[in-house]
């Protein structure tokens, strides 16, 4: 099968089969709109993507290469968010940095499947957690000062003792 | 999460039931995603006691933008005023879908008495309370609405809205759903089950249903895949959902345990959310095994894992499991079974009839493994101390438990409440307990048990204690409470009953009905 070499933005290059690397909106625009056919051995540079990043992105890839193609958005579809896959939930068993580079490269790249998968796992992170637990888990700084608190506290009566 | 742009965020949030988005908008500190269309089309609020200190008409006419709301669900929000509710859905102008069992919009006596009377005298009548949100609300393609007695002949036809569902199942009262046929998806309803039948079978998993149809009077599955067997006259790739092998007078039949069996591991089955079944189930596989001259020794049996293990690897994505007791299947084989139900790591509701030899020691394991258990329903059919010690040393790990229900013939009331006391996070909403009696130990110096409990739970919505025999100190308790339930109307804290205060939201806590392959006004 033909293959093609990605190249990350530290400079390591990957060598991919073509159809698995079209999983990519973003490559296969890339690929048509500049001509390049599968007997070149041109590189394709992705600037937006780390090589860790990359590797991952094409063990998913790979992983999925037999998929059928995710639908469309339908916006009276549920949306589920307990239809992980174990091997995906498996696959994205990573530190958060990680998990948002890889929301960061699927959208970059145009993979839905992988940005579907990967915001569904951070969703499942919020789930069911009060926003002290939600704070602490993302890292979001309570930054408030206590007059800033106050009015926030103010604003949001709808949510205090009635 | 700042390196994440808007529109991922948004993205990710979308999957966000709306009691989870505002929590996380509270994390975040920024109302701004409630504005999104994408985000609020549907805000769904049903069964979410959480919400008993929020003044919803406020948030929602200040926080959401309401023009972007399609699909309003406040299922049970019983104690919010009627007045609030009519403001804020008066306001919807863009609703499509309006689901209130359960509330205060409920049809009441009066209304109808009102309506049969007024609409009968008078054909200009406008209508009572839901007539004139049907009127006013342009877009309302359906309406799932509570009646508390029988409507017959109500309807909203003229306004392009037909009564396609009536279920008298679910408590007091009729549910009742509205919708706009021919736009909407074709109806799902199923009050008549439909049983397929004189098509040829053509799999195992269609001939063990068809042993059901001929041993009972109703399915084993829901209405969902109902519909699907209906349309395609056989089971061709529909994914069963629910299965509920509980049916009456079929109890300990090996040929129906077998054809359980064959369906539970078909490839049917792997998508098994809700799963009722006996225990008599347990021991069928070892029966089998013994038919085919491959019983094991009881060392060897001993030493391997019960037969249930294997299946619950078909089916484990199981959201609720019901398991009822059988007083003939009650041997060592049938109780190693219940180990396997740490295998269903999606578990959110467990329900238990446990047996007297039952002794609890599965429990660490499944509330350590089954992360997401929301809802406990224990009912102890014969005093069981050793599984309620082995209950009370563990279900601290049970971190997620919302909701618990206990039935026990004694209740030491003082060390159940410790053993709740120390669940953390603080989650538990409703706690619905019964008992023919409940001991306290005395302690002189120590104040109100119950009222120490419900302090260090302010989360709490419910709590009720039945028990048949009376009880001075619960008496006095009860009144000492009374100054919990008043600070805020969602609030029942009953401790001093002898029957179930009445109150439908609550139905499932209070009676344990089964939730599983019966028809669920919810999910249509």
């Amino acid at each position: 099968m033909p293959n093609i070499k990605l190249q990350s933005s530290d400079g390591e290059t990957f060598e991919v089969d073509v159809e698995i690397a079209k999983c990519s909106v973003t490559i296969k625009t890339m690929l048509e709109d500049l001509g390049m056919d599968d007997e070149e051995e041109e590189v394709v540079p992705l600037p937006n993507v780390n090589s860790a990043i990359l590797r991952k992105v094409i063990q998913w890839a790979t992983y999925h290469k037999d998929d059928p193609p995710p639908p469309e958005d339908d916006e009276n579809k549920e949306k589920r968010t307990d239809d992980i896959s174990s091997w995906d939930a498996d696959f994205l068993k990573v530190d958060q940095g990680t998990l948002f580079e890889l929301i960061l490269a699927a959208n970059y790249l145009d993979i839905k499947g992988l940005l579907d998968v990967t915001c569904k796992t951070v969703a499942n992170m919020i789930k069911g957690k009060a926003p002290e637990e939600i704070r602490k888990t993302f890292n979001i700084k309570n930054d408030f000062t206590a007059s800033e608190e106050e009015q926030v506290r103010k604003e949001n009566e709808w949510c205090e003792e009635k | 999460m700042d390196q994440i742009p808007t529109e991922i965020l948004c993205e990710i949030l979308s999957y966000l039931d709306t009691y989870d988005l505002l929590q996380f908008c509270r994390a975040y500190g920024n109302n701004c995603f409630l504005k999104e269309s994408s985000i609020v089309r549907k805000v769904d609020f049903s069964r979410r006691f959480e919400l008993k200190d929020i003044n919803l008409y406020a948030l929602i006419n200040i926080d959401f933008n309401y023009t972007h709301i399609k699909i309003l669900n406040i299922d049970n929000l019983y104690w919010i005023p009627v007045a609030d509710l009519r403001k804020l859905i008066n306001q919807l102008e863009n609703l499509e879908e309006l689901h209130a069992v359960h509330t205060e919009l409920g049809l009441k006596e009066d209304d109808i008495f009102e309506y049969e009377k007024i609409s009968d005298e008078d054909p200009t009548f406008v209508g009572i309370h839901y007539e004139n949100i049907v009127r006013l609300l342009k877009n309302l393609e359906k309406v799932v609405i509570k009646s508390k007695i029988p409507v017959p002949g109500y309807d909203f036809e003229d306004q392009g809205l037909t009564l396609t569902f009536e279920c008298r199942r679910h408590g007091p009262g009729t549910d009742l759903i509205f919708e706009k046929i021919g736009q909407t998806p074709k109806h799902t309803s199923v009050t008549e089950p439909h049983v397929p039948s004189s098509e040829p079978k053509r799999s195992e998993t269609e001939d063990a249903l068809g042993v059901f149809y001929t041993l009972l009077h109703d399915l084993a599955y829901g209405p969902k895949e109902s519909k699907q067997v209906c349309i395609q006259k056989c089971l061709n790739n529909t994914r069963l959902e629910e299965l509920n092998f509980c049916q009456p007078n079929i109890f300990c039949n090996l040929k129906y345990i077998s054809c359980a069996m064959k369906i539970l591991t078909s490839k049917h089955s792997r998508e098994l959310k809700k799963l009722r079944l006996r225990a008599c189930m347990f021991g069928s596989s070892q029966t089998e095994a013994a038919d085919k001259g491959d019983l094991k020794s009881p060392r060897q049996r001993s030493s391997t894992k019960h037969p249930f293990w294997k299946i619950s690897e078909n089916i484990a994505n199981l959201r609720e499991l019901e398991l009822e007791a059988c007083p003939q299947c009650n041997d060592e084989i049938v109780m190693s079974a219940y180990s396997a139900i740490q295998k269903f790591e999606h578990l959110n509701k467990l329900s238990l009839e446990v047996p007297s030899q039952l002794d609890g020691s599965f429990l660490k394991e499944v509330f350590t493994k089954c992360r997401r258990l929301e809802s406990l329903h224990l009912v102890c059919v014969v005093k069981n101390q050793t599984f309620m010690s082995n209950l009370c040393d563990n279900l601290k790990y049970a971190t997620s438990l919302k909701h618990f229900r206990l039935h026990h013939r004694d209740i030491v009331l003082n060390k159940l409440l410790d053993t709740l006391n120390a669940l953390e996070p603080k989650n538990l909403i409703r706690i619905y307990i019964s008992c023919d009696t409940v001991k306290l130990l005395h302690n002189s110096a120590s104040a109100n048990p119950l009222c120490t409990f419900v302090k260090d739970n302010p989360q709490l919505v419910l709590l009720v204690i039945c028990r048949k025999e009376s009880n001075k100190t619960l008496e006095k308790y009860q009144q000492e409470l009374a100054t919990f339930i008043h600070a805020n109307r969602a609030r029942i804290f009953w401790v001093n009953a002898r029957s179930v205060p009445h109150n439908s939201a609550h139905h499932d806590i209070f009676f344990d009905s089964t939730n599983v392959s019966v028809v669920n006004v919810h999910e249509f």
